[in-house]
């Protein structure tokens, strides 16, 4: 394996990785089933306009039905108004949350492993936020910033803000143990070895060697991190940490709904239809950049 | 690397100190309080006396300093009192809101915890280990589409979800399997056996999925950047059988992340499944931990806690050295 | 759980048959073992140190009061011969003394004799406790215990008691063992784990394991004073879960006899009672879900002195148009149906209970009226100036921040107060809190329901046993929390009316029962007049039992466990 063959493909060969892409057909149907739930949470509430917060006693709990397509729950709010809705929360908490923790434990992992003076410290920190309990953790959170962060941002984008940081700041730490032990190991073969002789520069060691080599574990982590995200969001909800009750979220939807299975089962058959189909194609897309990316696939590609 | 794990442990003190201080300040800071659970009944002077009563008006730093003194001096003595079989007066840990020693109830929980969490992981990795390995030799074969699909369901299915359907669907409609589980019930004979076996399959079956899960899809990415090494071409066209190959050349080299992320997930069977243990009422570790928290008993919550953070320390170390051990080139300065 | 009904059968057939010639069904422990679900699971079984009816229930099977009160609100007398009184000379003229006699040959479950110098014991137990005694509060005015001979107690109280039978009476004070419990006094309290876990008692079971926080097992007291009793030779309570899965386990699976507080949405627990193991029970005590309205001012710029009566009275909740409007805009009816079905009644009172306390002034509310309601913001003055749909007057915008612990029918109510009040031109922000932290007296944090940092809060409250004395102490003026005295006390909604102290006081001088009931019913209109409580809901116990299980007679007043010794299986 040669030096140049491990990095990134220069830049006149982003068209082939699109092309690599496009031939990976579960990539291709993540991507759209992936849109079209965004552009489904994004346009849908033009098209579909029913308040999610409006009560209507008279029809609770209803079977699907043309007023309600996906029916009502237990107060009369319409369910595909609130999967609507929903749907914008949780995507947003999943991918932004997601995001954090991936990009946090990239950067932990990446900085532990590579620099070696950082190995012991990044790693005891990451024990120290590995053992706190999140409970106590997010109960001080919001004793100390919620009130701050409403006057700030208005009561709905304050309490987003510190769920979103709350579920990154505590979800990146596996990440960041992953990628340094994949770190650890890369740092000791031959073509880094080769490079680090070539007086290649830290920085550009991380982004053309380390980072390409070690995608398909940070990808992974993405992809399930968007549904840990998801449901963690629900859990807060239920402990009484997350959005205010009238916000609805899927993970929310699905919790609620739990209870009343056997009376509308279709209340959580959407919810959970959702955040799968969206953890799926998330998984897919991952599944195929990591492989347009993958350097050795070019010349697998190539055979 | 003998040199290097006694390091590392002797580091270990401090860190664990530095830990234990941070877990305190967080869970004492916290504001659920000890009297939120007394009935309103209980006029308002009275909780304040009760609250006196705890030391919660000792300042932090006492408070910490006792709790140290308990966990790092009374409760070993005692142990090793109780092993000589003598009567030990020293104040031992005591749980606020039940008046038992905090070392009682875990051990009281202890044995639920790791039959049915301690199970799944076991489960977990057993399905993991050949649907990982699998979904990567044949990418996009149908074991890969399978193992995503069921890989995806474990990451997106909440327990409290699946937990539920499974009681309505075994327990309710099909009464196959009770929806309690019995702590009580002890193991003498085939049948009690088969007791235990039925009353863990549902909580079991839940948490392993999750883990099965997560440990597939990081042993299929890893073997996949793996199996496209050169040396992994080296050795097919040596003409190696292909078990071979994958067992002792590409597993190898290919099961890292899985040892970090089975490291990581052995401490938190200790530290209970929260959500499913309430679900089916296996009340383990995590029902004490959460039911601590929600009554504001911090000398059960610290010291769950810091017990969990004990195992977390090692288990890293373990992973680190497992590294060495299963790739000789890491070094560790 | 299974394994362990199938063994309490086998055990129960066991019995019958060696009694087979002079049985009869009512033998004692003839209906061998019964399955009790509390949710919430017991972590101690004395109820000195206990944290609430999930521990003082579960340890009315051992341990047993002087008197309790029965499914109607009766004083029964338990342990006692008799209840005292003014007629039996019971109760000294003066009011300041009640004279206890006991019943004769009663035996503790270890076989020694239950005393008068028990009861003088429990009394001091509790009363010299360092703070630790949770039932501290019913002993406060007791000056004085003694053991006048073996069989009769007197306590004699500081001031004249019209109402003499909190101490010792009712299922938060059952009487302790002194032999057992005599080590334990004061500090020595915390640490008496074997005590605490396993008492022994008086009553028809005796403990036989105890794990906090998930298990007891029970067994028939062999030395219970009736030979025929209890029915049940063993009883396993069982702790964990949620309600809806409590609720399963004895409606659907018949994995359980008896699972208590099942507050779950109705139409749920309707459609499981259907599932045909179990029915559902429910019985009326005196808890009433209300609102409580800030009269101080709550905003965030007063610092110190938010929600404080010096940080100056709330801009708009003090406006009676508006909080009649407020009232008038819930359909109390629908809140009741939605969240409690069959185990709540609409409300516009706070003392919905004993009869002879409801007050019938404020039954207006029952009917919602969103016309009347908007005519009176606007004849206030309260106009939607700018049309954002909120009225606003001088510059002031009904917004209210409503907030709650957390808890799904709370949700509920909350998600339809919210769009009531919407109608009328209201807006509300909902936020719920954790009740570990909203119930908590934690002085750090914000969030608590003394602190009141919120225009409006909801949740229940109650009065235990059937006398609301202490309970309408509650909103006197000295009971109002501020940073001053540590934000002790429950007057939440920070009323503050020298008539309502001059009430309570008589009341306090009173003892004639039809003369205390006028009092209390004025101070309740006083109350519901002025808007500082909106009540909503007169709250039901709900339970569920197995379609086997007889004899229960479900009590509001007292433990719904109290007549455990009378439950048998049908047959």
């Amino acid at each position: 394996m040669t030096d140049r063959a491990a990095s990134l493909p220069p830049l006149h060969s982003r068209v082939s990785l699109w092309r690599r892409f496009g031939r990976h057909r579960g990539a291709v149907v993540g991507m759209v089933v992936f849109a079209a739930i965004t552009a489904a949470v994004l346009l849908g509430p033009f098209v579909w306009p029913v308040d999610p917060a409006q009560i209507d006693i008279a029809a609770k709990n209803q079977s699907p039905s043309l007023a309600h397509p996906l029916g009502t729950d237990q107060l009369g709010h319409d369910l595909l108004a609130g999967l609507l809705a929903g749907g914008r929360v949780s995507l947003l908490v999943g991918l932004v949350a997601m995001g954090l923790a991936v990009g946090l434990g990239t950067l932990v992992g990446v900085l532990a492993g590579v620099l070696r003076h950082w190995d012991a410290p990044l790693m005891r920190m990451t024990d120290l936020f590995l053992s706190l309990p999140l409970l106590p953790l997010l109960l001080v959170a919001i004793m100390l910033w919620r009130d701050s962060l409403r006057a700030q941002f208005g009561p709905e984008a304050g309490i987003f803000l510190l769920i979103v940081c709350a579920i990154g700041l505590t979800s990146w730490m596996q990440t960041a143990r992953i990628v340094r032990g994949e770190v650890l190991a890369l740092r000791e073969r031959e073509f880094i070895i080769a490079a680090t002789a070539l007086g290649t520069r830290p920085l550009a060691m991380i982004r053309r060697h380390i980072l390409p080599n070690i995608l398909g574990p940070i990808l992974v982590s993405a992809t399930l991190g968007v549904g840990h995200a998801i449901l963690t969001e629900s859990a807060l909800s239920f402990l009484g940490l997350g959005f205010p009750s009238d916000v609805p979220s899927w993970g929310r939807m699905l919790f609620d709904g739990t209870n009343y299975m056997t009376l509308t089962p279709t209340r959580v058959v959407w919810p959970g239809l959702a955040i799968t189909l969206t953890v799926l194609s998330v998984n897919y897309l991952g599944d195929g950049l990591r492989d347009a990316l993958d350097p050795r696939r070019v010349r697998g590609a190539a055979r | 690397m003998f040199t290097y794990t006694l390091r590392r442990l002797a580091f270990s003190i401090p860190v664990l100190l530095a830990i234990s201080l941070v877990i305190f300040l967080l869970i004492d800071l916290a504001p659920n309080d000890p009297t939120a659970n007394l009935p309103l009944t209980i006029p308002p002077e009275i909780r304040e006396q009760l609250r006196t009563g705890l030391g919660l008006d000792a300042p932090t730093h006492v408070r910490y300093l006792l709790w140290c003194k308990q966990f790092f001096i009374h409760e070993p003595l005692n142990l090793l009192d109780g092993m000589m079989g003598n009567e030990s007066s020293r104040l031992r840990l005591q749980s606020w809101s039940t008046h038992t020693p905090v070392m009682e109830l875990i051990a009281e929980r202890l044995p639920q915890t790791l039959w049915v969490v301690g199970l799944s992981l076991v489960i977990g990795i057993l399905i993991a280990l050949p649907l990982g390995i699998l979904s990567a030799r044949h990418q996009h074969g149908w074991v890969d589409q399978f193992g995503t699909f069921v890989a995806m369901l474990g990451f997106s299915v909440p327990s409290f979800f699946l937990g539920v359907l499974m009681i309505i669907v075994f327990s309710v409609k099909l009464g196959w399997f009770p929806s309690i589980y019995d702590t009580t019930h002890r193991v003498t004979d085939w049948h009690s056996l088969g007791v235990q076996l039925r009353q863990m399959v549902m909580p079991v079956t839940v948490l392993a999925l999750f883990n099965a899960a997560q440990f597939s899809r990081f042993l299929r990415a890893s073997m996949l950047e793996t199996l496209h090494q050169d040396f992994i071409r080296t050795a097919r066209a040596k003409g190696m059988s292909e078990a071979r190959v994958l067992l002792r050349h590409a597993l190898r080299n290919a099961i890292g992340p899985v040892v970090t992320v089975i490291s990581l997930a052995i401490p938190q069977v200790f530290a209970g499944a929260i959500i499913t243990e309430q679900v089916f009422r296996v009340n383990g570790l995590g029902q004490l931990l959460i039911s601590g928290i929600q009554s504001g008993d911090v000398p059960l919550v610290q010291t769950l806690t810091f017990l969990f953070a004990v195992l977390i320390v090692l288990f890293n170390l373990m992973a680190d050295i497992t590294y060495g051990l299963l790739d000789p080139r890491i070094r560790y300065d | 759980m299974m394994g362990n009904k199938r063994s309490g059968w086998g055990l129960a057939t066991g019995v019958a048959l060696s009694l087979l010639p002079a049985a009869t069904l009512a033998e004692r422990g003839a209906a061998g073992h019964l399955n009790i679900l509390y949710w919430q699971a017991p972590t101690i079984l004395n109820p000195y140190l206990s944290s609430g009816p999930k521990d003082i229930e579960p340890a009315s099977l051992v341990l047993e009061p002087l008197a309790r009160y029965d499914e109607t609100g009766n004083l029964v007398p338990w342990l006692a011969a008799d209840i005292p009184t003014l007629a039996n000379g019971g109760i000294s003229d003066d009011l300041t003394t009640i004279t206890w006699r006991l019943r004769p040959d009663l035996t503790w479950s270890d076989g020694m004799n239950f005393t008068a110098h028990d009861v003088v014991f429990t009394a001091n137990y509790c009363i010299s406790s360092d703070g630790g005694c949770q039932q501290a509060g019913k002993f406060s005015d007791v000056t004085r215990v003694e053991a006048m001979d073996d069989l009769t107690v007197r306590l004699t109280f500081a001031a004249p008691k019209p109402f003499p039978y909190g101490p010792l009476v009712g299922v938060e004070t059952p009487i302790l063992q002194k032999a057992q419990f005599e080590a334990c006094m004061g500090a020595g309290a915390q640490s008496c784990t074997a005590q605490n876990t396993a008492p022994i008692g008086t009553g028809p079971f005796q403990v036989t394991d105890f794990r906090a926080g998930d298990v007891v097992t029970f067994e028939a007291n062999p030395r219970y004073r009736d030979p025929e009793k209890p029915g049940f030779a063993t009883v396993t309570i069982k702790g964990g879960g949620d309600a809806i899965s409590a609720a399963r386990a004895v409606l659907e699976t018949g994995e359980m006899d008896y699972a208590w507080n099942l507050q779950v949405d109705p139409e749920i627990l309707n459609t499981m009672a259907d599932g045909g193991t179990g029915q559902i029970i429910r019985s009326f005590g005196t808890p009433v879900e209300r609102l409580m309205i800030n009269r101080t001012n709550p905003a965030p710029s007063l610092g110190d002195l938010r929600s404080t009566l010096k940080g100056g009275p709330h801009p708009f909740l003090t406006d009676p148009a508006v909080l009649a409007a407020m009232s008038l805009a819930i359909d109390r009816t629908v809140v009741a149906e939605l969240g409690y079905g069959a185990a709540g009644k609409p409300i516009c009172d706070i003392l919905p209970a004993p009869a002879i306390y409801a007050s019938s002034a404020n039954d207006t509310c029952l009917t919602q009226d969103i016309d009347r309601a908007r005519h009176l913001l606007d004849d206030a003055g309260w106009i939607d100036s700018d049309g954002d749909g909120v009225r606003e007057k001088d510059g002031v915008r009904l917004s209210v921040l409503f907030q709650t612990s957390t808890n799904p029918v709370r949700q509920d109510t909350q998600a339809l107060l919210k769009s009531w009040w919407a109608g009328i031109g209201i807006e509300t922000e909902l936020r719920h809190i954790d009740p570990s932290v909203f119930f908590g007296g934690d002085p750090g944090s914000p969030d608590t329901f003394q602190k009141f940092y919120a225009d409006i809060q909801m949740f229940t409250n109650f009065f235990p046993g059937t006398d609301p004395e202490a309970y309408l102490n509650n909103w006197t003026c000295k009971s109002i929390p501020a940073p001053a005295n540590n934000w002790l006390g429950f007057n939440i909604p920070r009323y503050c009316n020298a008539d309502y102290d001059a009430l309570a006081a008589e009341l306090a001088q009173t003892s004639a029962l039809e003369e205390r009931a006028v009092i209390a019913r004025r101070m309740n209109d006083m109350l519901m007049q002025a808007g500082a409580l909106i009540p909503l809901v007169h709250r039901g116990d709900v339970s569920a039992i197995s379609n086997t299980l007889k004899g229960v007679r479900m009590n509001s007043w007292d433990s719904e466990l109290w007549n455990i010794a009378d439950w048998t299986r049908a047959k």
